[in-house]
């Protein structure tokens, strides 16, 4: 398995199941996204391993060309699903989880079962350069420009809601904000 | 302040919030102090219960183009001693942030139509909303980050209610801004729509709600709208 950093995430190549990548959890640094690659990972995954990734403090990426390889128990453990193809709506389950990966409208629309890819719950990348590339360069373009401080704070408001619901993000927000707001006018009256 | 920069008026037992603002809708110091005049007088109106629902829409061509950064930056450090002395967000910021997220607590459908740009806490009010419907002009974003803050409104909170953590995280951590086509393919907006559509379907939208004689909360919105899609009215 190999660790690679970038500006504001970490990227997992190698990973032959998710239990290697919790066995190796302390050698993941403190980057607020995670993004494995899985299109050479085993689709299992223990309790012990869901139970921590459901509760890490950092956004998790999940990127597989072929997304229906993956149960949608492994797939919905990640906060981010990229992949190459959508995923099929038969293979998801309308749950709770689901309502909170993909938005009160997307769970409607398969709760519905008139909907042949589940709405909302792959991102599907152009593989004009290669699906893994195409991966990297995702979350290189959407943490381009920010200050790993500044994203830690951005992730932590979204992972808020994970434990807390709305109001935790509500809450998050605000403090986020101003501590933002405090870096900034700091900066300004350094320069 | 303009008399004229907010207007509520009555439409069918529909209350329709115009915003008119200068600067299409900019959110000024000057903007923020009608908003919060205006809010508080649908909140009192709210009471009545006798509304069907809420349209939220720009006056022009423009949703609203959002905050005046500078003036944002400048507000914001003089609230930074009390927040250093209280280690709470200030108070006048959680006054604001009532009359955004207050919205999506009334016991009625609430529907911005979104037109031109409607952008940073204007797509707050948006996303406070329980419904969005987009014309085919708009452009949509939470840029905040990309000027080294965050959307504080309720942006990051709602966008994950409606569009997912899958899409908020891009949404939000992005900063960039999106049309309307593509609000409309990850469900940030409920419906796209032709160039000035946009109120009429959010009556639409509003008046099947009232038809049913149900309750409406929140939690019940997209439910509603999936039903008053099957209907097929159009």
């Amino acid at each position: 398995m190999i660790i690679q950093n970038h500006n504001g995430f970490t990227e997992i190549t190698g990973c032959k199941a998710l239990g290697e990548l919790y066995a190796e959890r302390d050698r993941l640094g403190d980057m607020p996204v995670i993004l494995v690659h899985a299109d050479d990972m085993e689709n299992s995954v223990s309790e012990e391993t869901a139970a921590w990734l459901m509760d890490a403090p950092f956004i998790t990426v999940i990127a597989a060309e072929n997304t229906g390889r993956f149960s949608y128990g492994l797939m919905s453990l990640f906060d981010v699903r990229l992949g190459g193809n959508p995923y099929p709506a038969a293979s998801a389950d309308a749950d709770e989880r689901y309502r909170f990966l993909c938005g009160d409208t997307a769970y409607e629309m398969l709760s519905a079962g008139k909907t042949e890819n589940a709405p909302n719950f792959v991102t599907v990348l152009s593989d004009e350069e290669g699906f893994s590339a195409a991966a990297v360069s995702y979350l290189e373009h959407i943490c381009s420009g920010r200050t790993s401080g500044q994203l830690s704070i951005l992730t932590g408001c979204l992972k808020a809601a994970v434990k807390g619901g709305t109001e935790a993000v509500l809450s998050a927000e605000s403090n986020g904000f101003y501590a933002l707001m405090a870096q900034k006018t700091e900066e300004q009256s350094d320069e | 302040m303009n008399e004229k920069a907010f207007v509520i008026t009555e439409d069918d037992g529909i209350l329709v919030l115009t915003m008119q603002s200068e600067g299409n809708n900019l959110m000024t110091a000057s903007f923020f102090e009608g908003y919060e005049a205006a809010m508080a007088e649908v909140e009192r109106l709210a009471s009545e219960k006798k509304w069907k629902g809420m349209i939220i829409c720009g006056g022009g061509r423009h949703f609203s183009v959002g905050a005046d950064v500078e003036s944002l930056s400048e507000r914001s450090s003089k609230e930074l001693p009390e927040l250093r002395s209280t280690g709470q967000s200030p108070e006048g910021h959680h006054r604001q942030k009532h009359f955004f997220t207050f919205l999506y607590d009334l016991p009625f459908p609430v529907v911005s139509v979104v037109t031109g740009f409607c952008i940073g806490s204007g797509s707050e009010i948006a996303v406070n909303s329980h419904f969005r419907i987009a014309e085919k002009n708009a452009r949509i974003g939470q840029p905040e980050s990309t000027f080294g803050i965050l959307p504080a409104l309720g942006g990051i909170a709602r966008s994950i209610t409606h569009t997912g953590m899958q899409n908020a995280f891009d949404i939000v951590v992005s900063g960039e801004l999106f049309s309307a086509e593509r609000a409309g393919e990850f469900l940030w907006a409920n419906e796209v729509v032709g160039k000035k559509a946009g109120f009429s379907r959010a009556k639409q939208l509003i008046n099947f709600i009232s038809s049913t004689g149900e309750e409406f909360t929140a939690d019940k919105a997209a439910g509603f709208y999936r039903r008053f899609l099957e209907t097929g009215e159009v």
